[in-house]
């Protein structure tokens, strides 16, 4: 069993460890674009991005292995432009772009996770059979990001709840929409790492920290990261 | 709790040493949510950069009075919201 933090007496939250299997078992799955190895490859590239000399890869073409180290490396450096020629470069597209993303800052969110509390990193995950399905939703609109999104109006009924119970959600949430379950990921490891959306409208205690310091520290990641948004 | 998190960001050297800062202060479960919650945001602000979204539209006038003040109008991505 992944995560099983066997020999570490810290009380980590069920829901985080769970967060972090299902990440893993999502990451080693087939998606809509890329297939379990690929997708795991990306996650590897991911984790080493860091270490120039040492990445590269076998099974994805260097447009992809630049917009992984970019996004993990050089993020507050990204650009339209740049995003434009990622897209059109060999073997990449807006749809695969949008699932790079999602396997690239998904692992990438976990490994900081172990690294924040000294803990080994987990090993990746082996590839689940199976090919991608291919299949972008015929709802996907362009609206002012760069890939088109599945906005919070015309949901095919599948994906009713997609967006939760909120009647409003900042444009982060459905950013990587292009891939729904982009979006259901994004909430499963927000419920292990931050908050659910109902813990979101519910007054503290939430967490052993109080919202004011999660904020703060939501707040100083992102300077950090000299990220506007 | 800043410093910590400081640490766990650009990967520094006193990284262990703010972390037990904030265990002894604050115990484990206080400092698993801190990792947590960076762990969370480093996840966030590559999907925001990596997507080119722009501010929406309520936090736009909020932080208006006091954006350009913290220098977040200085930002490379602030092109996403104004391009």
């Amino acid at each position: 069993m992944a995560f099983a933090y066997t020999g570490i007496d810290l009380p980590i939250r069920p829901k985080t460890i769970s967060s972090h299997q299902r990440s893993w078992e999502i990451i080693a799955s087939p998606g809509r674009w890329w297939n379990g190895a690929e997708r795991i490859e990306i996650a590897r590239v991911g984790r080493a991005a860091r270490d120039f000399e040492a990445v590269g890869s076998e099974i994805l073409s260097a447009a992809a292995v630049f917009a992984i180290q970019k996004l993990v490396v050089d993020n507050a450096n990204l650009n339209h432009e740049w995003y434009e020629e990622i897209i059109a470069a060999d073997g990449m597209s807006e749809d695969r772009y949008v699932e790079l993303v999602a396997v690239t800052v998904h692992a990438l969110s976990i490994d900081e996770f172990h690294r924040a509390l000294g803990l080994e990193l987990e090993p990746l995950p082996d590839p689940a059979p199976g090919e991608p399905s291919q299949q972008r939703p015929p709802e996907a609109e362009q609206r002012r990001s760069w890939p088109p999104i599945v906005p919070r109006t015309g949901l095919h009924p599948a994906d009713a709840m997609l967006y939760g119970p909120l009647e409003w959600g900042a444009n982060v949430i459905s950013a990587l929409s292009l891939i729904p379950e982009n979006v259901r990921w994004l909430h499963d490891l927000s419920e292990g790492h931050y908050l659910s959306f109902a813990e979101m409208r519910m007054p503290d205690p939430l967490r052993s920290i109080s919202r004011p310091q999660i904020e703060l520290i939501a707040a100083r990641v992102s300077v950090l990261n000299e990220c506007f948004y | 709790m800043l410093r910590y998190c400081d640490a766990a960001v650009r990967r520094s050297a006193d990284l262990e040493a703010r972390r037990n800062a904030v265990l002894n202060e604050l115990g484990e479960a206080a400092t698993i949510d801190a990792a947590a919650t960076i762990a969370n945001y480093q996840r966030m602000v590559r999907i925001a950069d990596g997507t080119g979204i722009p501010l929406d539209a309520f936090t736009m006038k909020s932080s208006e009075p006091w954006r350009d003040r913290l220098g977040i109008n200085s930002f490379r991505s602030r092109g996403n919201t104004f391009s």
